[in-house]
């Protein structure tokens, strides 16, 4: 049964938005976000500290007639709080038509969307109880603590459940809500034998406080874990690898990463008279950015981390397949530069909060290849052995080629302007070893289009749950995505790992 | 001002209530304490060039909002955000915080007030007409930006901000703490090119000339950006120079992680309790770590923190030997060491009088880089001190001199770095922090 949204209840202060944008003569974007959270963590088998949050407020974006606008938020959202809002933003771009702002009149262009409720069924805060969360986290973290000798161990829950409602000038009124939640587990390992103390990651997504409370997140998470504690207690005394270009393999939530910071952020509209996949800010479709086998979605998916239904400004948000077979097709549009990057608007605005001001963003992106390698064991389950194994076995790989497995994904970063993007790994595994000797991670980096015209193939079935946070334009928002079970890469003299020199 | 004085009042009036038990079916509060703040701050941007665009239009935000904690009759403790509805919705919100309550036998009680509190100076009031509406200033600077950084030709793209923002603060505890002050800040900031970047960011209205200043830098070093060149690294490891806030990030992230009281206590930090009881040499003897909230006008000045600790000045790190982890009051308390102030980390060099200026820095290097930003810095860990960094544009000098750009990725372990005795330090006198000299693996890209 969908959940009654508590943006419900700000019809009042909506409608006198609305008024008052009528009576000054702008078009008015209302955001009202009103959100919950709930965090508590635990450290080395007790219990840390339990945080909750409440925040509700509403931002309001004005256009003149000229497409001058200006932007105002408040955490108050009464019938008289936004009418003075209205005034201050109208107001504003006024003021801002003196100065010879950029304008922009798409919102006078596009149709109402009508009102609409789009509420998920996910459990709530309210059927959340505290003693259980506690409970099972403090099993997780012991259980964790167990997977090594003197491992410390720190345990985070989080849940987030944000209820948006987004009004617009054109009679546009829809309501959603994007809950998301998360396990983590950090493990460090001491130093020992001359080594360093290092720390080490695993994690898990969804919707809701299943992913701590269910048995198959709990089997999962269980199984990074041990992956994770395994790695911190063998990366202390791990050598350095040699930097340079190498064949790589690289693991569903590190091709996640190539996805997102190599090509996601390129793709969105905003950027595109600078982005290297635009020409004179027109998007260059038609054109092949990536080896022919290579296709790159984005698109919401139902429980999901980073799920959103409706764009910030009120559009639905369309799965587009930004690259089908190597070849750009369609860009990540917002309402304000879908049109002017010549692709349609596929409502990918965000907003980190009702103080923010929506930027396109990827929701959940994930890359394919055409016929990926039968890979069947289950992919926490898989050694780098096994996976060196099947890589000879389908001519992915040969004996003594020199070869890398980057494992485990801990982040990434872009400058979309020249194509510069990096990630950084868990683990690096020689795979022209037969013993597949383990090294310090290193950060990857490169150029986007080297990188994505350089794969060579898949293996295994399709994971979207790589799950982090995507920073641009100094917002954070819940990001997700996959590939399958491992994605190969060909040595390419744009594609560099750090190492000794 | 805003009107947070009345909040205040009427937010630990109905805390005392609960503090006398008056709503039924709930636990008395035994102590209570929150740190509220509420204030307006107005913006505008150069996105891609267009000046006020959808995505930097002017702008002006309302905000009310704090953190509150609660100790209850039984001992048990609640953290929580407040807002502007936790007054209409206090007996509700009081509900909540009783059902998140927990049981935590090394929590801290609420803190006696202390004597004094330091004055430290946070608020310029010629920021306040901006704030309430008069953003004609904001226009100018980036104006003048645009005309001089776009003007000549030579940058083809440019983003840049302006904000101003005043605030007032209150801090009130069950046990008599009431302190409340305003505040304010100012920034301004110039990206050209997607190369380099500074900008100015105080608690106070930028000197006039300071803009200038900062146009020029970004003009210059944005020039030597574009010229390409080449770099033949030492495979034995090549002198890098990190600019004053790369080299601040570093310290932040490698040193300054590694600090944290939970991180020590819980054995997720390279150094260990005991390393701070015995004052263990960790880095080099003329280096010095110091959190510092009494700098005037500075982002990080801070009079006293959210928990009541007053400001001041504490060595964590005192030429190179470990004095105290970064402590809240629950980590003070388990320690047994004091809780630090609050307030920014700034790093100290005893240099005895010979200090060299970035400047001067650059022009003793024979064949090296000089490093103003990095890809990837919040993948590190923190832990081993291993970087593993790409440096997608580095200057190289060569026999002193900058002779174009080229990108690399370096690596290395910071903490051998900080106890090299050949890393070196060079100030610019515009900056809090030096820039440092160090040797690190290096590999040309592309």
């Amino acid at each position: 049964m969908p959940k009654k949204l508590r943006v419900e209840n700000y019809n009042d202060a909506l409608e006198a938005m609305l008024q008052k944008a009528g009576e000054l003569g702008v078009y008015a974007i209302g955001r009202v976000q009103d959100s919950r959270g709930r965090s508590i963590s635990v450290n080395n088998g007790r219990l840390e500290r339990i945080d909750t949050g409440n925040a509700v407020g509403i931002g309001i974006q004005v256009f003149t007639k000229e497409g001058h606008t200006g932007f105002v938020s408040s955490d108050k959202v009464t019938p008289q709080s936004c009418r003075n809002l209205v005034e201050t933003a109208a107001r504003l771009a006024r003021s801002a038509s003196t100065f010879g702002t950029e304008t922009n009149r798409a919102v006078f262009e596009i149709e109402s969307n009508g009102k609409q409720t789009i509420a998920t069924d996910f459990k709530t805060l309210d059927e959340t109880p505290y003693d259980e969360q506690v409970k099972t986290l403090l099993e997780v973290n012991e259980r964790a603590r167990s997977y090594g000798n003197g491992l410390s161990v720190r345990s985070g829950h989080g849940i987030s459940d944000p209820h948006w409602r987004i009004v617009r000038s054109d009679g546009t009124d829809i309501m959603f809500d994007t809950p998301h939640a998360s396990v983590g587990i950090s493990m460090t390992a001491a130093a020992s034998n001359g080594g360093k103390a290092v720390t080490a990651n695993a994690s898990v997504s969804g919707p809701d406080t299943s992913v701590l409370l269910d048995e198959m997140f709990q089997e999962r998470l269980d199984l990074r874990t041990r992956k994770a504690a395994n790695l911190a207690q063998r990366l202390g005394n791990a050598p350095q690898i040699k930097g340079g270009s190498y064949k790589l393999v690289i693991d569903y939530a590190l091709a996640k990463g190539l996805a997102h910071e190599a090509f996601g952020h390129a793709s969105e509209t905003d950027g595109m008279e600078t982005s290297i996949l635009g020409n004179k800010g027109i998007m260059r479709i038609g054109e092949k950015m990536a080896a022919s086998i290579v296709t790159i979605t984005d698109g919401p998916v139902l429980g999901d981390y980073a799920y959103q239904p409706i764009s910030a400004n009120g559009m639905p948000r369309r799965t587009v397949e930004i690259l089908k077979d190597g070849i750009l097709q369609a860009g990540l549009g917002d309402l304000f530069s879908a049109g002017k990057a010549g692709v349609p608007i596929s409502g990918a605005e965000r907003i980190e909060s009702y103080r923010n001001l929506p930027l396109p963003r990827m929701t959940n992106i994930r890359i394919t290849v055409k016929d990926p390698v039968k890979f069947e064991t289950r992919f926490e389950l898989v050694t780098p052995e096994e996976l060196r194994e099947t890589l000879l076995a389908n001519g992915l790989l040969k004996e003594g080629e020199p070869a890398l497995y980057l494992a485990g994904y801990k982040g990434g970063q872009v400058n979309p302007k020249d194509g510069d993007f990096v990630f950084n790994c868990a683990a690096i595994y020689d795979l022209s070893q037969p013993d597949l000797p383990l090294y310090q991670p290193a950060i990857f980096s490169g150029k986007v289009l080297a990188a994505l015209h350089s794969i060579l193939g898949g293996l295994g079935p399709l994971h979207l749950d790589a799950m982090g946070h995507c920073g641009k334009g100094g917002q954070s928002v819940p990001s997700s995505g996959g590939a399958h079970s491992f994605v190969v890469v060909d040595r390419n003299d744009n594609v560099t790992i750090g190492g000794a020199s | 001002m805003p009107q947070t004085d009345n909040y205040a009042e009427q937010l630990a009036a109905l805390l005392e209530r609960a503090g006398r038990g008056e709503w039924a079916g709930l636990p008395r509060l035994k102590g209570w304490r929150f740190d509220v703040s509420e204030g307006r701050s107005v913006s505008l941007s150069i996105v891609d060039n267009k000046l006020g665009s959808v995505y930097g239009p002017p702008t002006a935000r309302d905000s009310l909002g704090g953190g509150l904690y609660l100790v209850w009759d039984d001992e048990k403790r609640s953290n929580a955000s407040v807002d502007r509805l936790t007054i209409p919705d206090f007996e509700m919100r009081l509900r909540e915080w009783r059902e998140s309550a927990y049981s935590d036998d090394r929590a801290p009680d609420i803190r006696q007030p202390d004597p004094s509190y330091p004055e430290v100076e946070m608020y310029d009031a010629g920021i306040e007409p901006l704030v309430q509406g008069e953003t004609e200033l904001l226009f100018k600077i980036l104006q003048a930006g645009e005309k001089e950084l776009r003007g000549s030709g030579e940058i083809e793209f440019l983003d840049a901000g302006a904000s101003a923002s005043s605030s007032q603060r209150f801090l009130r505890n069950s046990r008599g703490l009431d302190i409340s002050y305003p505040s304010s800040m100012f920034n301004y900031s110039f990206y050209a090119d997607s190369l380099y970047g500074n900008g100015y960011s105080k608690r106070r209205l930028a000197p006039e000339e300071e803009l200038d200043r900062i146009l020029k830098d970004v003009r210059q070093v944005t020039a030597q950006l574009k010229r390409v060149g080449t770099f033949q690294s030492d495979p034995a490891g090549s002198r890098v120079i990190l600019d004053t806030g790369l080299a601040g990030s570093f310290i932040g992230q490698y040193i300054g992680g590694n600090l944290s009281g939970s991180g020590v206590f819980n054995r997720q930090s390279a150094y260990t309790l005991d390393d701070f009881k015995e004052n263990k040499q960790v880095i080099r003897e003329d280096i010095s770590l110091v959190v510092d909230g009494t700098r005037p006008f500075e982002g990080s000045s801070s009079r006293v923190t959210g928990e009541g600790i007053p400001g001041g000045r504490a060595p964590l790190v005192e030429r190179g030997k470990l004095i105290a982890p970064a402590l809240d009051l629950k980590y003070a308390g388990i320690t047994g060491f004091p809780p630090t102030v609050g307030g920014g980390l700034y790093i100290e060099i005893a240099d005895e009088g010979h200090r060299q200026s970035l400047q001067e820095m650059v022009e003793n290097v024979d064949n090296g880089l000089l490093i103003y930003t990095v890809l990837g810095m919040h993948t590190q860990d923190s832990t081993s001190g291993r970087f593993s960094l790409s440096a997608p544009r580095c200057l190289i000098i060569r026999g002193g001199q900058l002779q174009g750009q080229v990108k690399t990725t370096i690596s290395g372990n910071f903490f051998d770095n900080i106890n090299d005795p050949r890393s070196r330090f060079g100030w610019d006198p515009h900056e809090d922090n030096p820039a440092m000299e160090m040797t690190c693996q290096v590999v040309v890209e592309g």
